[in-house]
């Protein structure tokens, strides 16, 4: 909590919060959306025989895009799970560097996802792939997907700054 | 080095980084990643990421989990927590150690609806608690009851934990959310019984009980009809065929919403408060979804869950004994690790390892729902065995007077009932398939 805390000040620490935050409503509308959706369409089926055609591909593509905009979220507010039953004891500075290593690593993988997620939208675009029952193009969701992935990375490389540059009286301070 | 022996260190690397506190996630991540260029090359782990990660988040059946947490979400800044324990103590109440019994059975009511454990430990001790220290019942009593009542979460439907081991074993939600209730209910009667025979024995740690009146009970039922129509509208709907999971979780976010905007408790804040929670805890989870498919990928390319089930399916040992192994080591593993990253990395090695054995008979579909059941009735342990459980945590984070070590003494009557009933439903698989054999 305190590290969560800690994150938020600062010019940057603000505004990545914001941005993280902001991410997170919209894809919570886009949940509710399908959600909306769905039960328009289960009451189209059931009391008037007419559902809505592609509810499923709909639902397939927005949860794509929803869990994308969950991610920076969670990340930025430490919320993604470590074990800490092994450095329990640990001194705090050897904890924080722990963490940074932890949130560095985290950027690359998300940075290496953005790339590829990024790839596979121009290559669908290329292709032409679309959706089988309401065609639409599935380069989209993809490219949907990337700002979701980037912001992760920024958050990891933010978090591995603070802990990296953060003094451990400022941490305790905060805590 | 061989194929074998690069699964085998990709293992041992992910436990190193789990260890040095790397989220574990990101400990599965990156030595599935490297895993995958040592077995295949960069260029194909390139081509497979490509891919894999839209492949795995957009998943028609996936989207349960999401929802049905929106829908928790919801039912917990709803006030609908307040209303059931209410109702289980007006009917409850009468015993000695009634309110205890009454947490108990509000916390298998609200984890009916509620997919998140902590989110209904949190959520039921929030009333509950205040309440049973105000009539004098002991620190140790009250949390310890409240904190494993609280595990029947993991368990009953729709637990997003069940709703992963589905996913991941390919089996029908559906079948396995059936599965689940009869180990639930026996859960819950259990320690129930362990309640009112502790207070029996050691009388000073619950008050004297009052009994309600018939008229105060009408008037506690009359608040929970919202949460008996959810559960009703949402998993009769499911188990009635009408629609599917998916849909039937889209329709309980829905509802669960309507009501609480109804009972004027649901603000615009509290309603963003609901999709923050929403979006924290799907975002870790599918967070350890995108790290566990890169592992397992890179695990898959080594044979080494192949090579595993084919060793143990020809030593010879007896299949129950692989099986006590694997729950002993669930329960070891549940004292470091959360049960959802357990699911997600064990399952797919050790899923083909029981598949590959003869357990009474039971076919491909009975065997792959009876352990599910198991590995989520020790995750349940997990999440109150000492030294780490979650939810004597969170239960100490509300009960700040109470040192956990008392919590820890409470626990202890109530494990050794979870500990019989694990025994039990190892040893009588029916337990487990009994309402799906009727229901199907």
């Amino acid at each position: 909590m305190s590290a969560d805390l800690q994150m938020r000040r600062g010019a940057v620490g603000r505004l990545l919060n914001v941005l993280c935050d902001v991410c997170a409503v919209i894809g919570g509308a886009v949940l509710i959306a399908m959600a909306g959706m769905t039960v328009v369409s289960v009451i189209g089926r059931t009391f008037f025989n007419s559902p809505i055609l592609g509810d499923v591909e709909l639902v397939q593509l927005g949860l794509a895009v929803c869990v994308a905009t969950f991610l920076p979220y969670t990340q930025f507010r430490s919320a993604n799970i470590i074990v800490d039953f092994f450095t329990a004891n640990a001194a705090p500075r050897t904890q924080r560097w722990m963490d940074g290593l932890g949130a560095l690593l985290y950027a690359c993988c998300t940075a290496l996802i953005a790339w590829r997620v990024y790839a596979g939208s121009v290559m669908s675009h290329e292709n032409q792939e679309a959706s089988m029952l309401m065609n639409l193009p599935l380069w989209i969701p993809y490219a949907l997907m990337v700002p979701g992935f980037v912001l992760c990375t920024l958050v990891g490389l933010y978090q591995a700054f603070v802990y990296w540059t953060g003094s451990d009286a400022e941490a305790e301070g905060v805590a | 080095m061989s194929t074998m022996a690069i699964g085998l260190s990709l293992f041992g690397a992910m436990l190193v980084l789990m260890a040095i506190r790397v989220p574990i996630a990101i400990a599965m991540f990156v030595p599935g990643a490297v895993g995958y260029v040592l077995l295949s090359g960069w260029d194909p782990l390139l081509a497979h990421l490509r891919g894999a990660v839209y492949g795995r988040v957009s998943v028609y059946d996936l989207s349960v989990i999401p929802l049905f947490m929106l829908m928790g979400a919801f039912a917990v800044n709803g006030g609908l927590s307040k209303a059931l324990f209410d109702f289980a103590n007006a009917l409850l109440g009468r015993f000695r150690g009634g309110m205890a019994m009454a947490g108990i059975l509000a916390c298998a009511a609200f984890g009916a609806i509620s997919g998140s454990t902590v989110a209904t430990t949190a959520t039921i001790a929030q009333v509950a608690y205040p309440e049973m220290r105000r009539i004098s019942y002991s620190g140790r009593l009250a949390t310890a009851a409240l904190a494993t009542g609280g595990t029947m979460g993991v368990l009953l439907p729709p637990s997003v934990t069940l709703m992963v081991y589905a996913i991941l074993t390919e089996q029908n939600i559906t079948k396995t959310f059936l599965a689940a209730y009869v180990p639930a209910f026996l859960a819950a009667a259990g320690y129930i019984a362990v309640v009112a025979i502790y207070v029996r024995l050691r009388p000073e740690h619950a008050p004297d009980a009052r009994a309600a009146s018939a008229s105060e009970i009408a008037q506690a039922a009359g608040g929970v009809w919202p949460i008996a129509l959810i559960f009703v509208a949402v998993f009769g709907g499911i188990y009635g065929g009408i629609f599917t999971p998916t849909e039937g979780a889209a329709i309980g976010a829905t509802l669960t919403f309507i009501i609480s905007l109804l009972k004027r408790q649901l603000t615009l804040q509290k309603t963003i408060e609901s999709i923050r929670t929403t979006a924290v805890t799907s975002g870790m989870i599918f967070m350890i979804f995108i790290g566990a498919d890169m592992i397992n990928a890179s695990l898959a390319l080594s044979q080494l869950p192949n090579q595993l089930a084919d060793v143990i399916a020809h030593a010879a040992i007896p299949p129950v004994v692989v099986m006590g192994a694997i729950m002993i080591f669930y329960v070891i593993l549940g004292c470091v690790m959360d049960e959802m990253s357990m699911i997600l990395l064990t399952v797919p090695v050790l899923f083909p390892v029981i598949m590959g054995l003869d357990f009474y008979g039971l076919n491909v579909s009975d065997k792959a729902l009876w352990f599910g059941v198991l590995i989520l009735t020790v995750c349940a342990i997990g999440m109150i065995f000492p030294p780490v459980g979650l939810n004597v945590y969170i239960m100490n984070g509300l009960a700040k007077d109470v040192p956990m070590i008392e919590t820890y003494k409470g626990v202890m009557i109530f494990l050794a009932w979870d500990f019989i009933r694990l025994a039990l439903l190892i040893l009588f698989p029916g337990i487990t398939l009994w309402l799906v054999r009727l229901l199907t």
